[in-house]
């Protein structure tokens, strides 16, 4: 493939394009420029040591580095996906770690293993690519769902209650809110496959004929990619809004006390 | 504050007290909604433990002040009961009780049975939840402030159908205001002071 090299200075010049945010934000007193700074400088630091591990990563391509590469991103997906989520009173850092696990690896082995196969189909070049698009969109779903489960919840407390006194168990009582909270969950990677070649070139396609590669090649790759993110997305909500909608209720089968309405 | 409450079937008891004392609470704990502080609950003489949530509910039903409606019509939130799976199965003559309950309640059934829940009033609301569980036959019926959004006429119909269910054997635990109309209904009145009774 040919690749057009970025050199340091190319690479200190895009980031001019950061201080035209930070002009806006600067004008119209939005307060974000420290994160916009922070978060410029987190993007440098970020990408920049994941280069250099990938690449030891890869030249030394084992399957059990691979695996703990895995797993460490998996953790940090499933902190992202609840900590910043002011509706849910106990973070269930442990749940989203197994749903957005669960889904990576289901997804994950399916497509490396049976789709796009190679030998061995476990290789870094291939895995840790996959994981990663499933992982940071999967954590998006979640986070998503988790926060529409509990302010759905919170809003309908009296609907769960009036269900829970016809004697409805917490599932049942739950379930209108269970569902919103999975299509809230679902809904941006629907959208995506409705727009994607049309409005949007997502990044691997982009990445990928940027680095020379046909763009046939490139589409069906893509394809495979939108495909397999539905699927990651659908079964990590499912796995994490299915465990935990049971937070939402105590031990005797009511609704916790953080998420009754008042009066 | 301590509190020994005892009700056997066909009795009736009121829970008055100023605003805050506790009396909601008290009621809440009494469905299993909320934990009580400390104490021990009873049904038949089995402790709550031995006993499902679901089925303490059904049995000691409650029906709140504001009552929320389910989505779907009228009848859809009255079949509701009978929907779970720990629902009995619903009586044959269903159609003919809740029309029988409406009517006694002065709500329409022909008007209101097919009508969004969500798009009725608060009064209407109240009564529709109160047929909702009388249509479950609890052994129990926990009331709070039933009369709150109705006139008067309507709050003696109201007090004259939960007398009659207490006459045929159920119990009540209502709270309610003093100055409510409920000279027709024979009852026990318990005063909750203002420290929190749960």
């Amino acid at each position: 493939m040919n690749v057009t090299p970025i050199s340091d200075l190319q690479l200190a010049l895009s980031a001019v394009l950061v201080l035209v945010a930070g002009g806006v934000s600067a004008l119209l007193r939005l307060g974000l420029l420290r994160s916009l700074l922070w978060g410029t400088f987190r993007t440098f630091l970020q990408l920049g040591l994941v280069g250099y591990v990938l690449a030891h990563v890869f030249a030394l391509d084992h399957p059990a580095l691979v695996a703990g590469l895995v797993l460490v991103m998996c953790l940090l997906a499933a902190r992202a996906s609840v900590s910043r989520l002011k509706s849910v009173p106990h973070k269930p850092y442990g749940l989203a770690a197994l749903a957005l696990g669960a889904s990576t690896f289901i997804v994950g082995t399916l497509v490396c293993g049976v789709i796009v196969g190679g030998e061995p189909w476990y290789r870094a070049q291939l895995a840790i690519p996959i994981c990663g698009m499933l992982l940071g969109n999967s954590l998006n779903g979640v986070s998503l769902s988790l926060d529409r489960l509990y302010s759905e919840v919170r809003a309908r407390a009296g609907e769960v209650e009036a269900r829970l006194c016809l004697g409805a168990t917490p599932w049942e009582a739950s379930r209108p809110m269970v569902r919103a909270a999975l299509r809230a969950g679902m809904t941006p990677i629907i959208n995506s496959l409705m727009v994607v070649g049309l409005v949007s070139l997502p990044g691997m396609m982009t990445g990928q004929i940027l680095g020379g590669a046909d763009p046939l090649t490139a589409v069906r790759y893509q394809i495979v990619v939108m495909f397999m993110i539905t699927a990651s997305v659908a079964i990590g909500c499912l796995i994490f809004v299915g465990l935990s909608y049971k937070q939402v209720f105590t031990e005797d089968g009511a609704l916790m006390p953080e998420l009754r309405r008042s009066g | 504050m301590a509190l020994e409450l005892g009700l056997g079937p066909g009795e009736a008891v009121q829970l008055a007290g100023p605003s805050g004392c506790g009396k909601s609470t008290l009621l809440r704990v009494l469905c299993r909604l909320e934990a009580a502080a400390a104490g021990a609950l009873c049904l038949g003489g089995q402790p709550a433990r031995q006993v499902s949530p679901q089925a303490w509910r059904r049995r000691v039903n409650l029906v709140p002040q504001r009552p929320a409606m389910l989505d779907g019509t009228v009848r859809d939130n009255l079949q509701a009961g009978f929907m779970f799976r720990a629902s009995s199965s619903p009586p044959d003559d269903l159609e003919q009780q809740l029309r029988d309950h409406m009517q006694g309640l002065d709500l329409d059934p022909d008007r209101l049975l097919e009508q969004d829940a969500r798009t009725l009033s608060g009064g209407e609301a109240a009564r529709v939840a109160l047929v909702r569980a009388l249509l479950l036959q609890p052994e129990v019926l926990l009331c709070d402030e039933p009369t709150a959004a109705l006139d008067r006429e309507r709050a003696e119909r109201l007090v004259g159908v939960l007398g009659a269910w207490v006459g045929s054997g159920g119990a009540l635990v209502l709270v309610a205001h003093d100055d409510g109309p409920w000279d027709g209904l024979q009852r026990r009145v318990i005063r909750l002071g203002s420290e929190a009774a749960a």
